[in-house]
């Protein structure tokens, strides 16, 4: 289907605003107007805290999100997108607050160290770390520690998936879900969606080549399986999945392969993707409707995997 | 004039949610509950960025909003955000200070200074000064002008505001250019007329005023020392023009008045602007009550023509 008239709008005003892409600038200068985007309606929760967990060197700060209710509550941890070189948990307030009403669940969002000042593997790390947190604490932020699930989009997503892989591989903690949202797989820009999409509108090739230059210290770590989740030997016994991916995405056919390959390794995995959509859609669900779809769609999975749905 | 229906609205929507009075919460959960409060869209602005500046104590948290068509050279705000000294974060006024910054045309430093109870007087005051001596300092490498810096927070980061201001005066420096304390806590006095007309709220009540101080200082006899309550500082003559922003709804309104008076009677210029019909918060709450966007708009003008 063509490209959607709200995605298209949406595009129309972002290039209106004239912004340099990433590869035009520094990595400071590019999180420095990723930062400013306007911010959209954050609806109320009932608690919000700023908490750090111990990571790898030095604490990882959290914000944990709680929502109505008596508890304990299951537990998402959240992971921010942004090539692993921009964005921070200002940019998912409105997305935690949204996804810990909807699936009454404890939102716990990460502030992953960031490339190049930080090259793989701090990401995972600090990422894995708050997971382990969630699960460690779980009294203290009144989370069920048999109810924990991961999600993120783009980076996040690739995050997502190095998670599910590092909790396997270190005996937890113990994730019942994941969900990739039009994810990282793979430092690959042959297949069909990058040789559509890769040239924009939204995320290009150019613009993955710059964060993978930054996100990697060695060619060598692009067959590291937290990088790669594709490179795992077995991908058997990590978390089921929800997959999300966008039709006009140069990452789309990524995501795809992950799906795919989960269900090869026997992991129970539902792919979805949203015809007509671009990258970064999950977040833009003030003005498409589509968003809101996926918002649902993802809430109700989440459920599920909780046993609440 | 009778309580603005746009600010009944929200006063309604706040006892809706039945909380406890804060008075009778621990500060982690005051925290956890006034952080988890609705979060109005707010425009885009031409860059952000998170710091970290030097403080007396460790490192100070700031976020630095450039407006959107900064013009190098332009003036510099800090900003302190309010809540009692002991709640309160960057994320709470991120869009006042998004507003702010393009309404002025200036940079905008939102300043994470120390809370109580963990840290006491003088933790805050001491920060909120640093920040102005950063402003200063490297306010050139922010692509801004050392030399032109305005103060301003609401609550007791109008406090602080004011404490910023004497503390500059005091100490020689940096020259402030104005101040804009947004319905300050300025002294303890629970008798005057405001507290006890407004003793019971709206969104702020005498308890929780004390519980407050109570958090804030080691001991009573500090509640007169003038890097908590200006008004008893030796060198207000000396402290930048003002603009005070009171509203008539609000427990502080008095204590407001009173700097004003103070300042004007040490000859420094101030303008005092009283709203009427609205509460103590209501500049913060610009997106639901419309004379909260139109004290931004008078706060920024004063900004952007004191800071030319």
């Amino acid at each position: 289907m063509p490209l959607d008239p709200q995605v298209a709008a949406l595009f129309e005003l972002m290039q209106r605003a004239d912004a340099p892409s990433y590869e035009e600038q520094t990595p400071v200068e590019a999180r420095g107007r990723g930062d400013a985007a306007p911010t959209s309606f954050a609806p109320m929760v009932a608690r919000v805290e700023m908490f750090e967990a111990p990571g790898p060197n030095g604490g990882v700060p959290v914000r944990v999100y709680t929502p109505e209710g008596a508890g304990p509550f299951p537990a998402l941890v959240l992971i921010h997108g942004g090539g692993w070189v921009v964005g921070s948990i200002w940019g998912y307030e409105a997305t935690a607050r949204l996804l810990a009403n909807a699936a009454e669940c404890v939102v716990v969002s990460v502030e992953y160290r960031l490339a190049p000042e930080h090259k793989f593997p701090a990401a995972p790390e600090d990422c894995y770390a708050a997971a382990k947190w969630t699960h460690d604490q779980a009294d203290l932020i009144n989370v069920d520690t048999s109810r924990i699930a991961v999600a993120g989009g783009s980076a996040g997503g690739n995050l997502t998936a190095a998670v599910a892989l590092m909790a396997r591989d270190r005996g937890g903690p113990e994730f019942v879900f994941q969900v990739p949202i039009y994810p990282v797989i793979e430092r690959d820009f042959t297949r069909p969606s990058y040789v559509e999409n890769g040239q924009g509108p939204g995320l290009t090739q150019p613009a993955m080549a710059w964060f993978w230059d930054h996100y990697l210290a060695d060619d060598a770590d692009a067959d590291h399986p937290y990088v790669c989740p594709l490179r795992a030997e077995t991908l058997a016994g990590v978390a089921p999945a929800l997959v999300i991916t966008a039709e006009y995405d140069p990452l789309r056919d990524e995501g795809r392969a992950y799906a795919d390959a989960l269900r090869d390794a026997g992991v129970a995995v539902t792919y979805s993707e949203y015809p007509g959509m671009a990258h970064g859609f999950f977040g833009w669900h003030a003005g498409v409707d589509k968003a809101k779809e996926a918002m649902a769609e993802v809430a109700a999975a989440l459920r599920r995997a909780f046993g609440t749905g | 004039m009778p309580l603005h229906p746009q600010a009944q609205r929200v006063v309604d929507a706040m006892a809706a949610l039945n909380r406890p009075p804060m008075d009778t919460l621990s500060p982690r959960d005051a925290r956890a509950f006034s952080a988890a409060g609705p979060k109005p869209a707010a425009p885009g602005v031409g860059k952000i960025l998170n710091d970290t500046i030097p403080g007396p104590g460790v490192g100070i948290p700031v976020r630095i909003y450039w407006p959107i068509d900064h013009k190098p050279g332009s003036g510099i705000i800090v900003y302190y955000h309010g809540g009692g000294w002991v709640i309160g974060d960057l994320w709470m006024v991120d869009g006042v200070c998004r507003q702010l910054a393009n309404k002025s045309g200036c940079i905008v430093i939102s300043v994470d200074y120390r809370l109580a109870p963990e840290h006491k007087f003088p933790a805050a005051a001491e920060d909120a000064y640093a920040a102005v001596v950063w402003a200063r300092d490297r306010g050139a490498d922010l692509g801004g002008d050392g030399c032109r810096i305005g103060v301003t927070g609401d609550s007791a980061g109008g406090n602080l505001t004011a404490c910023a201001a004497v503390m500059a005066a005091e100490r020689g420096g940096p020259d402030i250019a104005l101040q804009v304390p947004i319905y300050p806590v300025i002294a303890a006095d629970f008798e005057n007329q405001s507290y006890r007309d407004r003793a019971d709220g709206p969104i702020l009540t005498r308890a929780m005023m004390r519980w407050f101080w109570d958090q804030y200082l080691n001991d009573l006899s500090e509640a007169k020392h003038p890097h908590v309550a200006p008004i008893y500082s030796e060198h207000l003559a000396k402290a930048a023009p003002a603009l005070v922003i009171t509203a008539e709804y609000d427990p502080l309104r008095d204590e407001g008045a009173v700097y004003a008076r103070a300042l004007e009677q040490a000859g420094v210029s101030v303008v005092h602007h009283d709203y009427p019909g609205v509460p103590h918060g209501f500049v913060t709450m610009w997106h639901a009550i419309d004379m909260g966007m139109d004290a931004l708009n008078e706060i920024a003008a004063a900004m952007k023509k004191a800071l030319a």
